[in-house]
């Protein structure tokens, strides 16, 4: 006989509720002892090394000794969406920090937060100005000859056009959960993977970027709220009430929404160039992109690819990522490194850290 | 125990469930509000807002929005099961019997849809549509814009907004203040007709593609928000198909929580499979080509104004940036060819030529 499904016992609910209401009481004594600088994010300590217009270079202080530091300098090409400190969001979870405990000397780049002024910024300027531009000066601040690239995500994408135009400046690339092939994207049976693509694929980026200018942060984040609606705006904060009480966790859960939400706009013309260029038609691996002039050939990557991908990644699905791997042209040095993970757990989860920055930095270190 | 009474009892645990939950959210709120604000009883929203802000005393941070979050817990989670247990009402009788439950439901589905899209489709006015508009532009666009604005729409009260910039000098002649203007002798004569007449058409324009932008908005509103509350009551739908296999298998739900995660993991999926279907994708762009094309000639109609108030305006702005950033990139060309162009400095070249003398074999 079938059994009445939904068995709510009065005591088990009350008990339940007054569990919430104590973990919550508690919760929001923690909350009003805390201020917007206790949620501190992208702390490991740093100089500006380089700045110009709106974007900052910084370079991390080492924590080994100088012979031991590793001798090619590594710049960290991060993604125009937002920001630089998911490679830095708190201390114990920070893959800058287990860079410098490998020996790496770390440079990233804060693409800071664009103004009004400046909308026309696109990919040519980000590629084949700020970006050579920085490694020339890391190049000739370091006295080494070429640099290793790091390319967080869209960073990668952009890490990856520099090295096809660059190759004789950058003696090793590494991306992390990188698209490359755009409309490789759909994973059968998993509608939430690659939507932001699909998405992307048939809106009309004219109509945003001539009505909007820059593109707002905000509505960048309803885009990747819309891969999972329910349990991002409102499950996601029901279940935090099981934390509450923790007052180390609950400041970890902010520093991850405080990176979440206080993204930078994008600059009109890069977007709807990044739109048009690399999503609507994939002109990346066609071949037929052009910056600065010439053609962005993935034959030229001749210096050793280690390529990082997350397996449980929706947002860059790895099927993008690895399609790499049919384009370089040195394929014998092209590695691939898959990580049980999520699209952001790759730098900020509990498993990653173990396996992320040491197995770039051996990797490093043999090449 | 027979389901209706089951069903009874389930929704009597959770009422009472309900009630607590809001009384320990209440005084909790109450606490945040009497730091220093008096607490509205009427409006739940405003309510927790405040408490919200009292307990962060943040503006904007990443603490008040958590906590602002934390407050609308209650009443999202309160919704959802609300509306998961009226569903369930409604079909467990038929289902305890073995009957078709899916009619009845379908009923109560129906119904939601037609409130969430907000049918029957209510037919605005033009007047109304450009009251919309002065009240868009008088909150959120600067305040210069008010008594001209103000003079418009006074102008346009009587009938529709084109009105005021067509048909001769009358419309015209309210909106730009000069009614004695064109009345009396002077009249006679239509000595406003021409000069006023292409300007007026120009505005006019400008003024009707607002309109017809604000009709296409609303219009593309609906129909995302159709479509958005299809995949609601389809997810309502699934969730009660599920607790009927737990049924069928002897499983249950013992925890409102648990049972609210259950309807939000279905509801996420029922949505990714609606977002993912090309018919959705297109109402979507429509919306967003809406959204954007309602702002840009927004802006069009707007910078008439500020031209005639010789204020700068975001188009103009624009074009000066562009021309900046024309002039940046030639600049930075100019650099780049000028430093390829310079000699190597004095130092490099000792060291190549340091190099170059270890390389060579000795002469001695």
């Amino acid at each position: 006989m079938m059994q009445f499904p939904i068995q709510f016992r009065a005591d088990a609910v009350a008990h339940e509720l007054a569990e919430v209401e104590s973990k919550l009481s508690a919760g929001l004594t923690a909350l009003t002892s805390m201020t917007d600088e206790d949620v501190d994010i992208g702390s490991t300590p740093k100089d500006v090394f380089y700045a110009r217009e709106s974007f900052q270079v910084y370079r991390y202080k080492p924590v080994v000794d100088a012979d031991k530091l590793h001798p090619v300098p590594m710049i960290i090409s991060t993604p125009l969406i937002n920001g630089y400190e998911v490679a830095d969001l708190q201390p114990d979870r920070s893959l800058v920090r287990n860079f410098l405990n490998e020996g790496i000397d770390v440079y990233m780049i804060n693409w800071g937060y664009p103004k009004r002024c400046d909308r026309y910024n696109d990919i040519n300027d980000y590629v084949t100005d700020f970006i050579d531009d920085i490694v020339d000066h890391v190049i000739e601040g370091s006295g080494a000859e070429k640099i290793n690239l790091f390319g967080i995500c869209m960073g990668g994408t952009l890490a990856t056009c520099y090295s096809a135009l660059h190759p004789e400046k950058v003696r090793n690339l590494v991306l992390t959960v990188t698209p490359i092939d755009f409309h490789r994207t759909k994973v059968e049976g998993q509608p939430h993977v690659g939507l932001l693509f699909e998405m992307g694929r048939s809106v009309n980026v004219d109509a945003m970027v001539d009505a909007l200018g820059n593109v707002p942060a905000d509505v960048l984040n309803v885009s990747f709220l819309m891969a999972s609606p329910f349990t991002l705006m409102f499950g996601k904060y029901a279940d935090t009430v099981d934390l509450l009480d923790n007052k180390e966790a609950l400041l970890n859960f902010l520093r991850m929404e405080k990176w979440l939400f206080g993204g930078p706009d994008v600059p009109g013309e890069a977007y709807r160039h990044f739109v048009k260029e690399f999503i609507q038609n994939n002109h990346l691996v066609s071949g037929d992109l052009v910056l600065g002039g010439r053609k962005v050939d993935l034959k030229n990557l001749s210096m050793p690819v280690l390529n990082v991908y997350a397996e449980r990644d929706h947002l860059v699905p790895p099927p993008s990522t690895i399609a790499l791997g049919e384009h370089v042209g040195n394929k014998k040095d092209y590695l691939e490194l898959p990580i049980k993970t999520g699209h952001i757990g790759i730098y900020t989860g509990g498993a990653s850290q173990k396996i992320l920055a040491p197995g770039v930095a051996k990797w490093l270190k043999e090449h | 125990m027979d389901w209706s009474a089951q069903t009874n009892e389930m929704m009597k645990t959770w009422g009472e469930a309900q009630k607590r939950l809001w009384s320990g959210w209440m005084s909790l709120a109450q606490e945040a509000g009497g730091k220093g604000k008096a607490v509205p009883s009427f409006d739940p929203s405003q309510f927790f807002r405040m408490g919200a802000d009292a307990w962060s005393g943040l503006k904007d941070g990443p603490t008040q929005r958590f906590t602002g979050n934390l407050f609308g817990t209650p009443e999202v989670m309160t919704r959802s099961m609300n509306m998961l247990m009226q569903a369930w009402q409604t079909v467990a009788p038929q289902i305890q019997q073995g009957k078709a439950w899916q009619p009845d439901l379908q009923k109560l589905l129906e119904q939601w849809r037609s409130e969430l899209s907000g049918l029957p489709a209510r037919t605005a006015s033009a007047g109304a549509d450009f009251a919309q508009l002065s009240k868009s532009l008088f909150e959120h666009w600067s305040p210069m814009t008010a008594p001209w604005l103000s003079m418009l729409n006074q102008a346009t009260a009587g009938g529709h907004p084109g009105a005021g910039f067509m048909s001769g000098t009358a419309g015209l002649g309210q909106i730009m203040g000069f009614q004695e203007m064109f009345q009396g002798p002077l009249a006679q004569l239509n000595l406003g007709e021409l000069p006023r007449g292409t300007v007026a058409r120009d505005k006019m324009g400008k003024f009707l593609k607002v309109i017809d932008a604000m009709k296409d908005l609303k219009a593309a509103q609906d129909e995302y928000q159709k479509g958005l509350s299809e995949a609601l009551s389809q997810s309502v739908e699934r969730t009660i198909e599920h607790l009927v296999k737990l049924g069928e298998k002897g499983e249950k739900v013992s925890s409102p929580r648990e049972l609210m995660r259950t309807w939000y993991s279905i509801a996420d999926r029922t949505m990714m499979e609606k977002f993912n279907t090309p018919e959705f994708r297109g109402v979507q762009d429509k919306l967003t080509d809406a959204l954007m094309n309602h702002k840009q000639v927004q802006r069009d109609a707007l910078e008439m104004v500020y031209n005639q108030l010789e204020i700068p305006t975001r188009s103009e702005i624009d074009e000066a940036y562009r021309d900046i950033h024309a002039m940046k990139r030639e600049i930075r060309a100019l650099r780049r060819a000028l430093k390829d162009a310079t000699p190597k400095p004095a130092v490099k070249l000792a060291k190549k030529a340091k190099e170059f003398e270890a390389n060579e074999p000795s002469a001695s």
